[in-house]
């Protein structure tokens, strides 16, 4: 197992480095640059600026030199918040950012179990029919429209929450429901599905035929079983919460990363976009490989000698 | 009846209530939105300064935004945009994932290690940040945003054509082919991919919702679709704007793609049971 999950994170930094490496390289194709503004900058000020950053030596050497500070742990002077480097930027909103997908994914995962349970339990009642029909709803509100409705309806009309920001419990519980959604949806769905798969199995039948509690078979024989679909589908999920989180926090003016990729992309902000893209990138990598020992040790049939990344 | 497996999938596709129902309003939807230029009572950027955030009345059945512009035409003519742009990324994805995933199937060894090596790498990847990174990289227009979008979409239709083409390269009427001499070309092209379509387009149908969202979270996040012209994602983007103002904003494109969104879904829901129950659909 240790071996294992070693051998994982050693061929995570190859993969690391070819998205450092595209994802450099892409940008300074892109046309226009950092020192962009409306007004024309002075040719030595900006001459003085591209010596500061660099930007006047061959871009090979720039890419070297950005490598080695990366490494160290390093991403370098932001170009559009002058007196910030991007690791003070990430240091003080990674965090926010980690909050918000954390409370998103406790709520869909606590409440997509637990009423995918109730829906398999009551099969084809109709609990098991509104369930499902929130379910495609939840699937297919995108965020951007549902957190803004329930702005409008929740804070403006009955003004029970506030608009935005991220100060205090009652400002989290809006944008966490919205990231959480639609995950919530498509964990409860496929909790339905696994559950009713397991329940058709040789051991539940030899359960019932003991004459067990339906409620004794489904929470203590069927649930640890049909939480495997579940648990593939939180691997891809961080990745979503993560893009999603991008949506949400514009929405709602929360100071996360995704704030600050979205301006950095818009502003050519190199370092900013850089930084925060490998570090999601080293993130959904670790997420997978915790996602992969989890589903060992819920199913010891899943063998660990093929790692997939 | 030529093709009975083709007609047994219609079948039951049409005796599902919900994907039949669907079907039906996503083929109004597609109607209003290509018909845009015949169908909204005024174009998409004709701005009236004097009538701005009017309320939805008789004249305004949506209302007017913050130039003063009819909400409803800008609606019809976003979902011709959002379609446009699904549409054609999904045409992409299907092109680069079949052509992938059958080479790399059909030729087997060294090939296919490499090639579903590259497709294990790029899922490793935060895929919607290369997405951001190639928009700024080309420019932010309609065709610039599919072609992004498409180009780092296709990893799952390659893996399941590659699941299909193993299955089928070792059946009779492939080797009866290369026994006849048919080239690798044609072999794969006339013989493999045309015995895969059904599974294609079940997928092709679930990724058309996919791109419709992607499309409207970037163009939401201002990388995607520019002004004046008009997608869901960027008029959801005005709407959460005005939002205390104008909710109606909001609302009608929102309501627009939610109920476009849950038919694509249900759609896909059901063409996948009446043509393969076995594929599960991978997000």
């Amino acid at each position: 197992m240790i071996l294992y999950i070693a051998k994982r994170i050693a061929g995570m930094i190859p993969i690391l480095w070819i998205i450092t490496t595209c994802a450099f390289f892409l940008m300074r194709f892109a046309p226009g640059g950092p020192f962009d503004s409306e007004k024309p900058i002075d040719a030595v000020v900006l001459k003085n600026l591209e010596a500061k950053y660099h930007f006047d030596k061959p871009l090979l050497d720039q890419y070297v030199t950005y490598l080695g500070n990366v490494i160290q742990g390093d991403f370098g002077p932001s170009f559009k918040y002058k007196d910030q480097t991007v690791n003070d930027i990430i240091a003080a909103s990674f965090p926010i950012s980690v909050e918000l997908g954390c409370y998103a994914l406790l709520f869909a995962v606590l409440f997509g179990i637990f009423l995918g349970c109730i829906a398999a339990y009551r099969r084809n009642s109709w609990v098991d029919w509104l369930l499902s029909s929130i379910s495609i709803f939840g699937m297919s509100i995108p965020n951007m429209v549902l957190g803004p409705v329930l702005v409008v309806v929740v804070s403006i009309k009955f003004g029970w929450l506030p608009t935005s920001g991220w100060h205090g419990p009652s400002s989290k519980i809006l944008p966490s429901l919205t990231l959480g959604l639609t995950y919530f949806a498509i964990i409860m769905r496929l909790m339905r599905a696994g559950l009713l798969d397991v329940l058709s199995t040789d051991y539940i039948r030899t359960a019932r035929s003991k004459g067990l509690r339906t409620r004794t078979i489904l929470f203590h024989h069927a649930l640890r079983g049909s939480l495997i679909p579940v648990i593939s589908f939180l691997g891809p999920a961080v990745a979503f919460v993560i893009t999603g989180s991008v949506v949400v926090e514009q929405i709602f003016h929360i100071p996360g990363m995704g704030r600050y990729f979205v301006s950095g992309a818009l502003n050519r902000d190199y370092t900013t976009v850089l930084g925060v893209t490998i570090l999601l990138s080293a993130l959904v990598l670790v997420m997978n490989l915790v996602v992969d020992v989890l589903y060992h040790i819920l199913d010891p049939r899943i063998r660990m000698e093929k790692p997939k990344a | 009846m030529k093709n009975t497996s083709l007609n047994l999938a219609l079948k039951a596709l049409f005796e599902n209530r919900a994907a039949t129902f669907s079907a039906v309003v996503l083929i109004l939807i597609s109607g209003l939105a290509f018909l845009a230029p015949l169908i909204s009572p005024y174009t998409y950027e004709a701005q009236n300064l004097l009538n701005t955030y009017a309320v939805p009345s008789a004249k305004h059945w949506f209302g007017t935004d913050a130039l003063g512009r009819d909400v409803l035409s800008r609606v019809i003519y976003g979902g011709r945009v959002s379609m446009l742009v699904a549409l054609l990324s999904t045409l992409v994805i299907v092109i680069i994932g079949t052509l992938w995933g059958a080479v790399s199937g059909y030729f087997g060894g060294w090939v296919d290690r490499l090639m579903m090596r590259v497709v294990d790498i790029l899922y490793a990847l935060p895929y919607m940040f290369f997405v951001i990174i190639l928009m700024m990289v080309l420019g932010r227009d309609i065709f610039t945003l599919f072609i992004a979008i498409g180009v780092l979409s296709w990893l799952t239709m390659a893996r399941i054509v590659r699941g299909q083409i193993l299955s089928l390269k070792n059946q009779d009427f492939i080797s009866a082919a290369r026994v006849l001499g048919s080239s690798h070309t044609k072999i794969i092209t006339k013989h493999l991919i045309p015995n895969t379509l059904g599974t294609i387009a079940v997928y092709a149908t679930i990724t058309i919702p996919r791109m419709i969202l992607l499309e409207a979270f970037l163009s939401f996040l201002g990388l995607g679709i520019q002004e004046p012209i008009p997608s869901w994602g960027s008029l959801c983007n005005n709407g959460a704007e005005a939002l205390s103002i104008a909710p109606w904003l909001i609302v009608f494109p929102g309501i627009a793609m939610a109920v476009t969104l849950t038919c694509f879904n249900l759609f896909g829901d059901g063409l996948r049971d009446a043509v393969d129950p076995h594929i599960r659909g991978e997000t």
